[in-house]
């Protein structure tokens, strides 16, 4: 992943999952930047280009949308909680799609995280041995 | 013995993808060749050779084989043990499943749909149901093409596949509190409901089916009917994707492909394999793009894709529920079946469930930790209105799929998530997530609830999804209104013969891979008795 799209990833991830919630746990404190990466690398080509697609559209999603004209990793956190709260609003598909695939990708990394697993996971099941 | 002794260990595609293999005293994929057992161009020869080792596919090499035919089974995925199965949901989907479970269906909506690249096809990850077509359903397939089955002709090779499965309701001790608290709001509103019969074997109700099951219980294809047709001399050749039928457009001569890197799908050496028979249980979206490429896509091939499309809600309790424990789709109900509505438990690795629930930032985070007190439950339509596609791509061997969900369709989808609400309230519910953009996020009460009855929901408003997929290889009476005939046999090419979903003339109204396994059956009867 470039350098550029890390950032992008990040600020995703503390967005959907900031740091002092009630899950102490954030997103990138859940190490999302390394699971996307890595998933990445393991997708084919074609793929890995769909996604990265994904990342530009909403970094560049405020210059068209608001509610500020700059790149969504420049904003404060509270106007990137708009972007998104926007985007899984908007009467636009394709905006809704992009925002629903993002929380997809980020919701698989947050919970592969095993204290994140724990904390929402509380009773988990009895281990199963083959 | 044509089938390799060897150890089915295919080379890791890249770190931490290694495919290990079931412990040695449980070796159901022993004797299956596997990508590192390539070391040369494969031409081989045999009577028949079977495409895909999926529901269809496995049941007509045992079948073959045990009728004493000479029979190669080809498999595009890697087989998958125990130790293989990742409980990530990012990597299960990447590892499991085609276009890195990816695959949508694209028309007036994007619907996501999934299909299994593996050693036994969609039964390793999928649930386990195996139910019956109602009689009705098969009525309606006689209807639109002529052919001459009916429930009565197929429930011998019904009964035939369940025995052999060991197909048995969900037991009340794995069921857990998300199948328990769905059987209490049917039984509160007079609604029939019933655990799900499913082909398992001491089931642990760990919820894993989609990831695959840990505990071998799960009678997956690749641990019965595979081994099975091993046994009665079938070669069995995993990580080879079958390409191009050889073939003179009269009669079949075989096929041709390559073996491609588990994961990855990186070609590596060519495959020709001569047969009299060729049997093409690829799945419905496979099969036609093997045919197209072959020049054998007529008026039918790809045509009439249909699904059963999906809508979940969750239900949400005053008191935790762990979701997480229970047999995946434990229970359902088959009250509304006349009216295309099957109601279901559903269960999902839990990341892929939690991305559902509402908020960003700390009410996301607030909404997941509540995540044990809610049960989802989803409802399947039989769409029998709508309708899709599936064509070749120019480059490549991944299909266009397109599918567009008829607005009477998407009014069912709603009628039935109604119903599930009305099932939650009755079982204790105190708030419902429809899911739904433009109606609220929580429902809170019975009578809010009343509005997904009223709403104007277009399918871009809801998250649609379907697995079962069907009907792009029709069988029918004439050549003129399909692909093939009632036992599969190709109308125009002597020899080809499909037996996959592709089969259905339209919804089997319940889950299909029971049907498919019995059309299978069906269609190896034919070709044993047509030798
Ligand atoms: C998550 C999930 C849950 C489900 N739950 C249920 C359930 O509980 N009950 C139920 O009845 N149904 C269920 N289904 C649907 C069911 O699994 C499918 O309908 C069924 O597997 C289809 O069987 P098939 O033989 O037609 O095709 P598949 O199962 O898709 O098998 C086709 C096989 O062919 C292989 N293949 C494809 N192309 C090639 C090629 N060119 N060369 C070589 N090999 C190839 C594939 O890799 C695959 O292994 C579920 C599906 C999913 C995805
Ligand atoms: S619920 Fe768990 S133990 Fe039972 S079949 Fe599914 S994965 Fe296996």
């Amino acid at each position: 992943m470039r350098q550029n799209e890390r950032l992008i990833v990040a600020a995703c991830a503390d967005t959907l999952f900031p740091p002092g919630g009630p899950i102490p746990v954030s997103g990138t404190e859940a190490g999302l930047v390394t699971y996307i990466a890595a998933y990445l690398r393991k997708l084919s080509r074609g793929r890995r280009l769909l996604i990265r697609l994904l990342f530009l559209f909403i970094e560049l999603s405020p210059l068209v949308f608001g509610p500020r004209r700059t790149l969504f990793t420049r904003l404060q956190h509270d106007d990137r909680v708009r972007v998104f709260e926007q985007m899984a609003g908007s009467a636009m598909y394709l905006r809704h799609m992009a925002v629903l695939s993002l929380r997809t990708l980020m919701t698989m990394g947050y919970f592969a995280c095993p204290e994140v697993a724990a904390a929402i996971i509380r009773r988990p099941p009895k281990e199963v041995t083959p | 013995m044509p089938g390799s002794r060897r150890s089915h260990h295919p080379p890791s595609a890249e770190r931490g993808d290694a495919v290990n293999g079931p412990k040695l005293t449980d070796m159901p994929h022993q004797g299956v060749k596997v990508f590192a057992d390539y070391t040369a161009p494969l031409t081989l020869a045999c009577e028949a050779v079977v495409v895909g080792s999926g529901p269809g596919g496995a049941v007509v090499a045992k079948e073959l084989a045990e009728a004493g035919l000479d029979v190669i089974l080809l498999e595009e995925g890697p087989p998958f043990g125990a130790a293989d199965f990742r409980q990530d949901a990012g990597a299960s989907l990447r590892r499991t499943l085609r276009e890195h479970g990816m695959r949508a269906a694209m028309g007036q909506t994007y619907m996501p749909t999934m299909q299994a690249v593996a050693l036994g096809g969609g039964s390793l990850i999928n649930s386990a149901i195996c139910a019956r077509a109602p009689a009705f359903a098969l009525e309606h397939w006689r209807e639109r093409t002529g052919i001459g089955l009916t429930r009565a002709e197929l429930d011998p090779h019904y009964e035939k596949v369940e025995r052999f499965l060991g197909v048995e309701p969900t037991r009340p001790e794995t069921l857990g509190r998300r199948n328990q608290l769905f059987k209490a709001g049917c039984d509160a509103l007079g609604i029939s409901s019933e655990p799900t019969p499913r082909n398992v074997r001491g089931c642990k109700g760990s919820g894993e089916c989609f990831t695959g099951c840990r505990t071998g219980a799960k009678k997956s294809t690749d641990v019965n009917y595979v081994p099975a047709a091993i046994r009665a001399g079938a070669r069995v050749y995993t990580s080879v994707r079958a390409e191009r039928l050889i073939h003179d457009g009269r009669a079949i001569r075989g096929i041709t492909g390559h073996v491609v890197e588990p994961f990855t799908g990186r070609e590596s050496h060519a495959v020709r394999i001569t047969a009299q028979t060729v049997v093409l249980a690829a799945g419905c979206m496979q099969t036609p793009v093997i045919l197209q490429k072959s020049g054998l896509g007529g008026r039918w091939v790809g045509d009439e894709l249909q699904f059963h499309p999906g809508l979940a809600l969750m239900a949400i309790y005053d008191e935790p529920i762990d979701p997480w424990e229970g047999a995946t789709q434990g229970y359902h109900s088959l009250h509304f079946l006349e009216e295309g509505v099957k109601l279901e438990v559903l269960w999902a690795p839990p990341a892929i469930l939690a991305t559902r629930l509402p908020g960003i930032g700390h009410l996301y985070q607030r909404n997941l930790l509540n995540f044990d007190r809610m049960a989802p439950f989803d409802v399947i339509a039989a769409a029998e209105r709508s309708r899709g596609k599936v064509r070749a791509p120019l480059f490549g061997w991944e299909p266009r799929i397109s599918f567009d969900l008829h607005k009477d369709d998407m009014a069912v989808l709603m009628r039935g998530l109604a119903i599930l609400s009305d099932i939650s309230w009755a079982s204790g519910a105190v708030g419902v997530l429809p899911g739904i953009v433009g109606l609220p996020d929580v429902l809170c009460s019975k009578e809010q609830a009343e509005m997904l009855r009223r709403a104007e929901v277009r399918p871009r408003d809801a998250v649609i999804a379907s697995n079962h997929a069907f009907g792009t290889t029709r069988m029918s009476r004439r050549p003129e209104d399909g692909v093939v005939d009632e036992y599969g046999r190709h109308h125009t090419v002597q020899g080809l013969y499909v037996a996959d979903s592709g089969l259905f003339v339209g919804s089997p109204s319940v889950n299909p891979m029971l049907t498919i396994m019995a059309l299978a059956d069906r269609v190896a009867q034919c070709i044993a008795g047509n030798r």
